[in-house]
């Protein structure tokens, strides 16, 4: 009966049973096999472990373009998230497993407050603000000196701690040697609840509302859409994975200066969801993932990087401006 | 009680009065004609009804509530919709899913639940969906379901406009001149779907048109507004006798 | 001391409303923001540096280098990368993406040519006037004069030559303007060189105050984008009135409030006032 075949939630989703299964063992893979086979290599868990924080962060990005708004500020929440976490952690000795959802949540509430300003302004307005809004906080960084720390930064962060319920160990500290290992595991789960709820989010009628005002926000109005709540919906989602990317660096490298976070880190989540390619919402994973690889690579010619960095760039636009992933028939169109 | 009532609408742009005080009436189930030379004010009406611009004076009152200062989509909510001038749909989206995302005034869940698309909003999906092939099927879209809308050809996008009002199921629709870039095929088959939405779903209609002989032949009462002033309310066929609406359109006659 | 603000005020926004100008003429024929802008401003300082200080051309042959490089790039960039681009593209935030990328192109050239040394150039006019109880440096009479002879000149260009109607036809209504037979593609090379051209000049003009180095393009841009928002996108008065403002705010700020707090206090007050001005002093709505 046709009416049955509704009720089945991946049906509607447009998920048809066998594919759901090839990525659910692909993930399985990558869950498994990595550690595995590198789990003495830090140097590849490293780059890894930081590809996966800056598709968190991209990932928020992204969903600010799917309303049609090009957000040059991520690094600004990614910051509000750092210190957050830098500050409970070393100031107030709080835990990790605490300051972590603190920081997304703060940073969320900030970008819930800027986006009632923000979000009014159209176009290019809302871009160039957005700029200027990284630059922000870092001079607020800078000047807030007795809680930041100004320009002397926050130091010696601890990793994460162990979580213990009575003598059961939930989550082993990060405090030993083979960290590397559990901040790939810590990371790349976060980074899979990100993008499933992204993904759930997106295919929901609220994913469509979403799209419906990159498209057209006058109609999305007549038709009884309140498009001020869900433009900030967007954006304060934007800010808590800008948020919890911010904490999970802190923790990882340990420290945090007013301008770990600036101008330049905000364009590349941008340039991370471009390469990938905007409509697909594995887009930012896939940009951060290829062009911080790539980076390792030309590290060996520091000088250029900057140079290659920006050939890339125009060459992306210029060939394939709608991302790597709409180079392959789209059969698999997460619109 | 009249369904819609607008007393002393005015709205200036610079020194210019785009709407200069003006007064009329709906009543339910009517279909009100509103015409006029262009940069008579027509369409800054409906943008003025549905809150696109802020009246500098006057009361727009819907149902005996004043909606003056209601934003876009609370008068949505409240039952009015509109259509564009210019074509406004979704592009991107398929015929279908612009139809459905039209829906949105009729979901009783939340946002978290459609986020988790629980039972309560996988039932309600289905219901929409159903319902937009019932409108699709009822303005002729049905075959077209799964198109483009940027592929679409003219005609049927302003059909689609329609439907996406329909979907909203409101009391009073604007039509924004609907019938323009037609052709006479494509005109006969509106001019039905507009009537039959009148007399079947008992919707109230607002049409700006400038093809005279659909307007005459649809509407009960007719408005004529130029420059920014209603010239003229009459009935159809009152309405080519008047002089003033002649002159307005034809110009004066100078000896 | 209120004088000697108030004059370096004048002295600041006439040259900073020279670089609104060049962004805002960008803007307005293209509807992209020229991320490259600060980045040509650079250039200008390093143009200053070569000829002026090392080769001891006068400040007029600089002027000229300046806006030959810069017309240069621009005409290379507008004809074979955003003419390109905006023609293939699905969306139009990929031409916004392009114009960050040529201006990270223009630092990491500059940055492997010139090194990041910073450099200085010698005074063009030695001297220091005493009036209305500030000091003015004589040279800086020379910026401001130069400045102002820029923007007169460029204002004239906009309004009274040929190409200078058809740059504003163009940034009113693009269609229109094809139509009435007007080669689009090579005017908005035309435009797009000319406000390059200001962006450099602007830099070689600032060049004799402040330091020379191949970073300096960031900062630069983003002041720029300040006083677009300030005064309004796409419309000239704006761009002047932006430059000034800003230049007011940044020289009364220093004086006041001193080094990092004076932006501090500039972003917030820009946020503030786009609550309630979104659109700039003078601008439209750009969707």
């Amino acid at each position: 009966m046709s009416s049955n075949k509704f009720l089945n939630k991946d049906r509607l989703l447009k998920l048809k049973d066998n594919k759901l299964i090839i990525i659910i063992i692909i993930v399985a893979i990558y869950f498994v096999t990595i550690p595995l086979f590198f789990r003495n290599s830090s140097y590849l868990l490293s780059v890894i472990i930081y590809s996966s924080i800056l598709s968190c962060a991209s990932l928020g990005v992204w969903l600010t373009f799917s309303i049609g708004r090009i957000n040059i500020g991520q690094a600004a929440f990614v910051g509000i998230g750092g210190y957050t976490t830098a500050i409970l952690m070393t100031k107030f000795d709080i835990s990790f497993w605490i300051s972590f959802p603190l920081s997304g949540i703060i940073a969320a509430f900030f970008s819930l407050l800027l986006g009632f300003v923000l979000l009014r302004l159209k176009g290019i307005y809302f871009s160039m603000i957005t700029l200027t809004l990284t630059n922000l906080t870092n001079l607020v960084f800078l000047n807030a000196g007795f809680i930041t720390r100004g320009a002397n930064g926050i130091m010696n962060i601890p990793r994460p701690g162990a979580v213990n319920i009575g003598n059961f160990t939930i989550i082993p500290s990060f405090r030993t040697d083979n960290y590397y290992i559990l901040f790939y595991y810590l990371v790349s789960i976060i980074l899979l609840i990100c993008f499933i709820s992204i993904w759930l989010l997106y295919n929901s009628r609220i994913g469509w509302i979403f799209r419906a005002l990159r498209q057209s926000e006058t109609l999305t109005q007549s038709i009884g859409i309140n498009i001020i709540k869900y433009r900030i919906m967007a954006y304060t989602i934007c800010g808590f994975l800008g948020g919890i990317s911010g904490s999970l660096f802190v923790v990882y490298i340990q420290n945090i200066f007013p301008e770990s976070f600036k101008v330049a880190d905000s364009i590349n989540y941008m340039l991370y969801c471009f390469l990938g390619g905007l409509d697909y919402i594995f887009g930012p994973i896939l940009g951060s993932f290829l062009l911080t690889i790539f980076f390792e690579m030309l590290r060996g010619i520091q000088k250029y990087q900057q140079l290659f960095y920006s050939i890339i760039l125009i060459c992306i636009m210029l060939w394939i401006p709608n991302g790597i992933l709409s180079i392959k028939l789209s059969k698999n169109k997460e619109k | 009680m009249a369904l819609l009532e607008v007393r002393n609408l005015t709205k200036y742009f610079g020194g210019l009065a785009a709407v200069n005080n003006l007064n009329f009436e709906v009543n339910e189930r009517e279909i009100l004609g509103l015409i006029g030379p262009n940069g008579a004010g027509k369409s800054t009406v409906f943008n003025l009804i549905t809150s696109y611009y802020k009246p500098s004076k006057g009361i727009i009152i819907f149902n005996g509530k004043n909606i003056t200062n209601l934003k876009t989509h609370q008068i949505a909510q409240l039952g009015i919709v509109r259509t564009f001038q210019k074509t406004n749909v979704f592009m991107d989206m398929s015929v279908s899913k612009n139809i459905n995302i039209a829906h949105h005034l009729k979901c009783k869940t939340s946002d978290w639940e459609k986020f988790i698309f629980n039972y309560k909003a996988r039932k309600e999906e289905q219901e929409i969906i159903k319902n937009t092939d019932e409108i699709m099927e009822s303005i002729g879209l049905l075959p077209y379901k799964s198109e483009q809308a940027k592929n679409l050809p003219h005609g049927l996008l302003r059909l689609l406009e329609i439907g996406i009002a329909l979907a909203v199921e409101p009391k009073l629709i604007l039509l924004d001149e609907p019938f323009t870039g037609m052709n006479p095929n494509e005109t006969n088959k509106l001019i039905e779907t507009v009537k039959s939405i009148q007399q079947k779903k008992g919707y109230t209609i607002i049409l700006v048109e400038h093809n005279m002989p659909v307007v005459m032949e649809i509407s009960d009462r007719i408005i004529v507004m130029n420059f920014g002033n209603k010239i003229a309310e009459e009935r159809p066929i009152e309405i080519l006798k008047n002089q003033k609406v002649i002159e307005a359109y034809i110009g004066k006659d100078t000896e | 001391m209120i004088n000697q603000m108030i004059i370096n005020a004048i002295v600041l926004g006439s040259t900073y409303a020279l670089i609104a100008l060049g962004l805002t003429l960008i803007f307005g024929i293209m509807k992209i923001i020229n991320f490259a802008h600060g980045q040509m401003y650079m250039l200008g300082t390093f143009v200053t540096y070569y000829i002026y200080n090392i080769s001891g051309y006068n400040f007029f042959i600089v002027l000229l280098c300046t806006i030959f490089v810069l017309t240069f790039i621009g005409v290379v960039f507008e004809r074979y990368l955003f003419q390109r681009v905006l023609i293939h593209a699905k969306r139009e935030e990929v031409a916004m993406l392009l114009s960050v990328g040529t201006a990270l192109l223009i630092e990491s050239c500059a940055l492997i040519f010139f090194g990041e040394k910073r450099r200085g150039v010698k005074p063009i006019v030695e001297g220091v006037y005493h009036i209305f109880n500030a000091y003015i440096p004589v040279q800086r009479i020379f910026i401001f004069l130069v400045s102002i002879s820029a923007i007169v000149i460029f204002l004239l260009l906009m309004q009274k030559t040929r190409t200078g109607r058809a740059l504003r036809a163009l940034a009113q209504d693009k269609e229109v303007t094809y139509l009435m037979g007007v080669n689009v593609n090579k005017l908005s090379m035309i435009g797009y060189a000319i406000g390059a051209s200001l962006a450099g000049i602007s830099g070689a003009i600032l060049a004799l105050e402040y330091p020379i180095f191949a970073g300096s393009g960031t900062s630069i841009s983003i002041k720029a984008f300040t006083m677009i928002m300030i005064g309004g996108a796409g419309v000239i008065p704006g761009a002047i009135i932006g430059g000034f403002i800003l230049g007011i705010f940044e020289s009364f700020g220093y004086g006041i409030f001193g080094g990092t707090q004076t932006y501090l206090l500039i972003y917030a007050f820009l946020i503030v006032f786009l609550i309630f001005r979104p659109n700039g002093i003078m601008g439209k709505p750009w969707g």
